[in-house]
């Protein structure tokens, strides 16, 4: 199973996003949240503590997905941490439309890479 | 450096980030979040839970080194944690399992942190970040420690200038990054607290 996890700085903004992700893909996917517990901010060992969570309900593979600079830096000491048996792949790719364009495509059959191509063709994706 | 003044360094960093706590979330208030100094100010404060470890005779350096890392990681919100925190962690085996070093050995695990900063936080000199500070100082310390005498008082100095001089640059790193052109005129706060951990070097290893 392929999960996902969105590291942002604000807790709200997660959960938002994570909210949207569910009525847009279902709620079939596995799909964590990370950072703003207290105050804003997101660190590497709320990203540990995530990881553990998706692994433990069958992830063998992991896509980050993050708003701003230091949720990666938070994203990438987390993932050295973590060690070995779970497949993590950062993803460089706008927040919200990246990690949707990604659920979309796991909830539709794809893998880690097809998702992952979906969330970077994001970019692309002009609004007007 | 003995463990003890590896404590100590963490202790006085501590103490002088406290102090320069507002000062510091007024630098990052300017081009950033503002919360440098209460972030940096919390992790280090959590720190004072290690040094009430009971075991003293079984703490050595490679540990303690993992240790502030680990408590930096998950105590500091923002970049500033995950740079300085998975820096320690991953130089920490430079460090001895032992409760001494000699100089070549610690200018090895700056070097390393300093290295491991500048590869986590994709940043180089003149991107107004600590690296501003951290890389010309550690190859400072290098360069003098190769000749024989490293004199940090000098060192502590030109730490708190090269602070100073970001404040010409222009963000390209970092939360300011977003400013542009607007980040110019403002002292980095990351530099600015790195220039206090230099300080600490020289109070409690340039003795």
């Amino acid at each position: 199973m392929v999960g996902m996890l969105l590291v942002s700085h604000s807790r709200r903004l997660a959960d938002g996003l994570r909210e949207l992700i569910q009525q847009l893909a279902g709620d079939t996917l596995a799909l964590g949240t990370a950072g703003g517990q207290e105050t804003l901010g997101a660190d590497a060992g709320m990203v540990v503590k995530e990881f553990e969570h998706l692994r433990a309900l069958g992830c063998e593979a992991i896509l980050v997905f993050g708003d701003l600079g230091s949720a990666f830096i938070a994203a990438e000491t987390a993932r050295d941490l973590l060690g070995d048996g779970v497949e993590i792949r950062i993803v460089d790719a706008p927040f919200v439309e990246g990690s949707v364009a990604a659920a979309m495509a796991l909830t539709t059959g794809g893998g880690v890479d097809d998702a992952v191509e979906a969330a970077q063709e994001a970019y692309e994706i002009r609004k007007l | 450096m003995t463990t003890e003044q590896f404590v100590q360094l963490w202790q006085c960093f501590g103490t002088v980030v406290r102090a320069h706590q507002e000062h510091l979330d007024d630098l990052d208030r300017a081009i950033g979040d503002g919360d440098h100094g209460t972030n940096l100010t919390r992790g280090l404060g959590k720190m004072q839970d290690l040094w009430k470890d009971p075991i003293d005779t079984e703490r050595n350096l490679a540990d303690l080194s993992k240790k502030v890392g680990m408590t930096l990681l998950s105590t500091v919100g923002g970049a500033s944690g995950a740079l300085w925190g998975s820096a320690l962690v991953k130089a920490a085996p430079v460090l001895p399992s032992a409760s001494a070093c000699d100089d070549e050995t610690l200018v090895l695990w700056i070097e390393t942190f300093v290295s491991n900063i500048e590869e986590r936080g994709k940043a180089q000199v003149g991107d107004k970040t600590m690296v501003d500070v951290m890389r010309p100082a550690v190859n400072w310390l290098k360069a003098s420690t190769q000749e024989g005498s490293a004199r940090l008082p000098v060192l502590r100095e030109l730490a708190r200038q090269w602070s100073e001089d970001t404040k010409d640059l222009q963000a390209r790193r970092g939360r300011a990054s977003y400013l542009g052109a607007r980040s110019i005129g403002h002292v980095d706060p990351g530099s600015f607290s790195s220039a206090l951990w230099w300080a600490c070097v020289d109070r409690v290893l340039g003795g």
